[in-house]
């Protein structure tokens, strides 16, 4: 037997520019689901990296690997959130950046949070990486902004996903 | 201004009655130590043109997941990844294997809390029941721990024109850690 399954659970498509968005009560929201999918397209203000983090947790918890182009990093608790993507001034019409966030198994209780992500900006860069939440902790709530000062411009879109398992 | 969601759909993502794309098919978690798991029956999926494994791995040793279908051993495999842990890029491709191994793929089972995870990857495999093609496949995996740190993106070719009906999945000299998970999804097209 089949399951029909990656659900649209929430979206938004912002109306006014904002400097954060962030996808709340997700046990609530995606009881049932074992994995989320976050899908964004995102204009912004200002050329910054976009991040994550989970929880409200401002610590240095998280740890990611990275392919950026043609460089990797590599940081071991060390981030107070995880990067995932670059996202670029749209002074220059059309420039956007896509991201895609793979969250599994979000709300155990027993073993860390690791993620998948992969990025592309139109202007500069592709990234990939895998990350780390250093928590046992349900996934309650899930941030994304950008460093510096700039904000996600009106039109960006970010959707959640639920996937069974 | 921040914006926070509570799982409201706004207007412009109202869905149009479009049916369903992505179907769960099964998923394989074991609650013994097994040193492989297959998925089988493929070709009743007839509804389906391309497969896609969502998984989370562990296994008695940080080792390559080994990929084989249709239970072919012979030298029919061809491998092709780029790794990232810090600094340059560095990447390979080879052929004629007797599998197609996806390496490190699996996070350790030590204990303690840095280790407390498992390892993700998810993985395509384009137009599984042709059978006027070489089966490609290609994934994205990879793991944070204090003994190994690494992103993949692999890729992977099986010289056969035949369509898939089963897929191996094991873990090269060690077990496969329970509660370890492999779940297969079925998209249309």
């Amino acid at each position: 037997m089949t399951t029909p399954t990656y659900d649209l659970l929430a979206s938004t498509t912002l109306s006014s520019a904002a400097s954060s968005v962030q996808f709340s009560s997700l046990t609530t929201l995606a009881s049932g689901y074992r994995d989320l999918i976050i899908s964004a397209d995102i204009g912004d203000t200002n050329s910054d990296y976009v991040y994550v983090q989970v929880n409200g947790d401002t610590s240095t918890n998280y740890s990611d690997v990275t392919i950026e182009n043609t460089q990797a990093q590599q940081r071991q608790r060390v981030l107070n959130k995880i990067p995932i993507s670059w996202s670029g001034t749209t002074v220059a019409p059309g420039q956007r950046t896509h991201l895609q966030f793979y969250i599994f198994n979000f709300a155990t209780t027993t073993i860390q949070k690791t993620f998948l992500q992969r990025a592309g900006y139109s202007g500069s860069k592709t990234i990939f990486g895998v990350s780390k939440w250093h928590s046992n902790a349900a996934m309650q709530s899930i941030r994304f902004a950008h460093d510096g000062s700039g904000n996600f411009i009106a039109g960006s879109t970010f959707n959640l996903y639920g996937v069974v398992a | 201004m921040s914006f926070t969601l509570l799982g409201i759909l706004n207007s412009q993502a109202a869905g149009g009655g479009a049916l369903p794309a992505y179907d769960l098919l099964q998923t394989i978690e074991p609650t013994t130590n097994p040193a492989s798991i297959t998925f089988s029956g493929l070709g009743s999926y007839t509804d389906y043109k391309h497969l896609q494994i969502r998984a989370e791995m562990q296994g008695s040793r940080d080792d390559n997941l080994d990929i084989r279908f249709n239970g072919d051993s012979s030298s029919s495999y061809w491998i092709h990844y780029i790794r990232g842990t810090s600094g340059a890029l560095n990447a390979y491709g080879n052929g004629a294997y007797n599998k197609i191994e996806f390496g490190e793929a699996f996070a350790d089972d030590f204990t303690g809390v840095e280790y407390d995870n498992y390892a993700p990857m998810i993985l395509d495999i384009a137009d599984f029941s042709s059978t006027n093609k070489r089966t490609t496949i290609r994934a994205i995996h990879g793991q944070v721990n204090p003994d190994r740190a690494e992103l993949k993106l692999s890729s992977g070719v099986w010289r056969n024109n035949a369509a898939v009906t089963s897929i191996y999945l094991g873990l090269n000299g060690g077990t496969i850690t329970s509660n370890s998970r492999f779940s297969l999804y079925g998209i249309k097209g």
